[in-house]
């Protein structure tokens, strides 16, 4: 691993005036709703502001005061950070951060384009998407897609320090948020469909220094773990816990990263975060629980030791990633005040757990299409307890290899993928947007080279059966597990949303749209279109007086590459081109359209309807 | 059976990624390093573990195919030509008049087994980025419309060797797969697939019956993945 050196006299003089823990300047930072100084809201994943200048009466007239182009034409992810008079924001590869001055209409105070080497495009398995910079310090940190971690002067964009954290010529690369904790930056790593072995590193804010790292796979000293005290659903996880569910040293190359969301509880000082699908897609070829992939861990925040883990999808056979955020609330449960954590998994349950102890609670399907598994275990006295108990007809292990399993829902893309829910502390209620997808599955052999695709099953995807949506916005009570209200999408809903005491919950659209719903109902309130189609977190803040809302627009990401052509059930197309044309030939336009319209419905393509972009578009009332 | 010459490019490509002309790309030898601007982090490292004899055919063969690309790239590369097949071998893929691979469909909708193998190898290696059914996403073109344009050499030399294209506003990269198992054991099953794809013989979806595996077929790809 390269390591690279780079301080600037700033940076030194910054250095000197480093806090002993930066993250109490942060949560103080935190508390004034005007700003938006992380990317997840806060340090317990809310995404929720306080602001209440627009609210669920006067949204309708909501305009676009101001825009602002990145100049790349990619997906685009995560949101900008709004610090005083200072807007930061970045875009997909090559990775350009600005800062944007807020008093003199968003004019580019500074902007920091690092050299990376094109060749890290084509391992983003699923386009070059980059979820957003964070603060701590003085600093701006930027983690690269060739995986290299920036601490930026955030007065003069100058680099304090850069190190270089993974290794992209294996496959590795760097798309998640940095996360702030006490006086570390966390970052995770990108890789799961080129074999590689998650882990979290966390580097001091100051100077740059590893202070520790942790991976998801491997012997207990890699993992971080004590196999006594480390306990998955209040027992002892016990010696070995990973290597004894891996077939040799398949864990070597066996996924479990770790490129999702970051949550803190300063309280019960743990860090909360999920781990990916097992590489390879061929569950057959690697027999096993596969620990600790499809994994939620907490982990104390400045040893990296686990105090508990829990394994919601045991030797995954859908690629059901478990990298979704960790919402962290406090909820009464069943008459009794619990610390709780919220989590909607790929795999189409919402779990909620004590976030002490790692308690399984709820675990509820949030799309009641889900069909893979019928139901998590939640009977302590069974053998399979806080396991999902899966429909024999949709495992793609036990229908064995080189055998195509059909409608499994969800497909592969989630239920939910990384884009973030938002809790509203007012309404009790986590506002969620999710894929409405279901997929053929069909895994078979393939060999591993590094650095290269370790896939190993032909995915086909489609709309549930005799519907048209492909996406909806829904309300969720994580107390009872169940859908209070849901909007449908004809796209997947890919964007990340943001709930206000306005009572007015935001969420971005495939298609372009930001809108903005009553949170008590889910009825629209006003939409508008933006240039491009929208997988950004929404976020808002106030300046000079005035509350403004702001998105990146910009399409792609793997809602891009999955939807862009439009999804068919192939079944149908291939029933039409018997019935219709009887085994002659016909023009691959016709076939398409023709099957497209007719016997499926109109599950019309996402590149109809918008095309590539790279915008940010701030709202606000009328003066 | 549609021609593919002169086909409008109405479709996939022009919506969201700029389909690339097989003229500007930059093309490279198998086995030089892969394009290596700051870090030096890029080399290829070819797994030399594995004794692989038809794996290393399978690299002589596609060298062979460069060099044939080089040379015909001074006319414009119009696609492989007629797609009608002339003749079977003993692994169960047919050719056209040319000698260049191709599918091949019964009267009872039979396919030849490369274009069924041919489509589960692409929805798992090509369509991350390439689109379902190949037809293009918001990362990469679609290649249903690229192959009316490149023959057969030119698919096997983009695919060995990768290639990149820069414009101001994106910068399309694809890597070079030679070192690949997954995927160049499936060259010629991909290629079929695509051809049929891009024909329009084949809808978007999965070919609803096929042709046996064959025993020469089956011993080819272990000899070629090193799993005999």
């Amino acid at each position: 691993m390269r390591k690279i050196w780079l301080t600037s006299l700033l940076g030194a003089c910054a250095l000197v005036a480093t806090p002993a823990i930066a993250n109490d300047e942060l949560a103080k930072m935190a508390q004034n709703p005007k700003d938006w100084v992380m990317p997840t809201g806060d340090f317990a994943n809310h995404r929720y502001s306080e602001l209440k200048q627009i609210t669920k009466d006067n949204v309708g007239k909501l305009q676009a005061a101001w825009t602002f182009s990145t100049g790349v034409l990619r997906g685009h992810e995560g949101a900008p950070l709004v610090i005083g008079d200072v807007m930061y924001l970045n875009a997909p590869f090559p990775n350009t951060v600005y800062a944007l001055d807020l008093n003199n209409d968003g004019k580019i105070l500074w902007q920091y384009e690092p050299r990376q080497d094109p060749n890290v495009i084509p391992i983003m398995c699923c386009d070059t998407v980059n979820r957003g910079v964070a603060y701590a310090d003085g600093k701006i940190f930027l983690h690269q897609a060739d995986t290299t971690l920036v601490a930026l002067d955030a007065k003069t964009g100058k680099v304090v320090w850069s190190v270089m954290d993974g290794e992209a010529g294996k496959g590795q690369s760097g798309t998640d948020a940095p996360f702030i904790v006490k006086d570390k930056v966390l970052i995770g790593v990108s890789g799961g469909e080129f074999g590689v072995r998650g882990w979290v590193s966390a580097y001091n804010i100051k100077d740059g220094k590893l202070a520790w790292r942790a991976y998801s796979e491997g012997p207990d000293s890699d993992l971080k773990v004590d196999p006594q005290k480390t306990t998955e659903l209040g027992k002892p996880i016990g010696a070995d816990s990973s290597l004894k569910t891996w077939k040799g040293d398949q864990w070597k190359i066996g996924g479990g990263d770790t490129w999702g969301w970051y949550s803190y509880d300063p309280a019960l000082n743990l860090i909360y975060y999920g781990s990916g699908n097992p590489s390879t897609w061929n569950p057959h070829q690697r027999p096993g629980d596969n620990k600790w992939s499809m994994t939620i861990w907490a982990r104390d925040a400045d040893t990296g030791m686990a105090k508990w883990v829990y394994q919601m999808t045991p030797h995954d056979e859908w690629d059901y990633d478990g990298v979704n955020e960790m919402i962290l609330a406090d909820q009464n449960i069943g008459g009794t005040m619990r610390k709780t954590l919220v989590h909607f998994d790929r795999n189409g349950f919402a779990y909620t757990l004590d976030r002490a102890t790692g308690e399984l609670l709820v675990a509820e399907k949030y799309d009641p299409v889900v069909n893979w598994a019928t139901k998590v275990d939640m009977d302590k006295n069974s053998k399979t307890y806080g396991r999902p108990l899966v429909v024999s007809k949709y495992s793609t292990d036990q229908n064995g290899e080189d055998v195509n399993s059909q409608g499994i829902c969800p497909a592969a893309l989630g239920t939910k993928d990384e884009q973030p829910a938002a809790y509203s502390p007012e309404t009790g209620l986590f506002y969620v947007p999710t894929n409405h997808v279901c997929m053929d599955y069909e895994p078979y052999k393939v060999s591993y080279t590094a650095g290269q695709p370790y896939v190993g099953a032909a995915v086909s995807m489609f709309p549930p059966k005799g519907e048209t949506n492909m996406g909806a916005f829904i309300a969720w009570d994580a107390k009872q597990g169940k859908i209070v209200w849901s909007d449908p999408e004809q796209f997947s809903v890919w964007s990340g949303a943001l709930a206000t005491a306005g009572g007015v919950v935001f969420y971005g659209t495939l298609e372009g749209y930001l809108k903005a719903v009553d949170a008590k109902t889910g009825k629209e309130l006003y939409k508008f279109k933006t240039p491009s189609g929208i997988i950004g977190n929404v976020m808002t803040y106030e300046h000079g007086g005035r509350q403004y809302v702001a998105v990146l627009s910009g399409v792609g990401g793997w809602a891009g590459i999955g939807l862009a052509a439009g999804l068919l059930r192939p079944e149908n197309a291939g029933a039409w081109h018997k019935a219709v044309d009887q085994g002659k030939m016909p023009a691959a336009d016709k076939a398409v359209d023709t099957a497209g319209l007719g016997a499926v419905g109109g599950y019309a393509a996402l590149a109809k309807y918008t095309s590539l972009g790279g915008t940010l578009t701030v709202f606000a009332l009328p003066k | 059976m549609p021609s593919r010459a002169g086909a409008p490019h109405d479709r996939g490509a022009g919506l969201f990624s700029p389909d690339v002309e097989p003229a500007s790309r930059e093309v490279e030898p198998i086995g030089a390093p892969r394009i290596d601007t700051t870090s030096g982090a890029f080399t290829t490292s070819r797994d030399d573990n594995v004794p692989q004899s038809a794996w290393t055919r399978s690299l002589t063969f596609v060298t062979c195919l460069m060099a044939a690309a080089f040379v015909g790239r001074v006319a414009l590369a119009d696609g492989s030509g007629d797609p009608k097949s002339v003749s079977k071998d003993e692994n169960g893929k047919y050719v056209d008049a040319q000698g260049n691979p191709t599918f091949h469909v019964s009267d009872d909708g039979t396919w030849d087994w490369y274009t069924f193998s041919g489509y589960r190898r692409y929805h798992s290696d090509c369509h991350v980025c390439h689109g379902p059914d190949g037809e293009g996403s918001s990362y990469a073109p679609a290649l249903v419309e690229s192959l009316k344009k490149m023959s057969y050499a030119d698919f096997a030399t983009v695919v060995a060797s990768g290639r990149m294209n820069v414009t101001t506003s994106q910068t399309n990269v694809m890597p070079s797969f030679a070192n690949n198992r997954n995927v160049m054991c499936y060259l010629d099953d991909i290629y079929i697939y695509l051809r049929a794809r891009s024909d329009g013989a084949l809808p978007r979806e999965r070919p609803p019956k096929k042709e046996a595996k064959t025993k020469a077929y089956a011993a080819a790809e272990d000899s070629c993945m090193g799993t005999q």
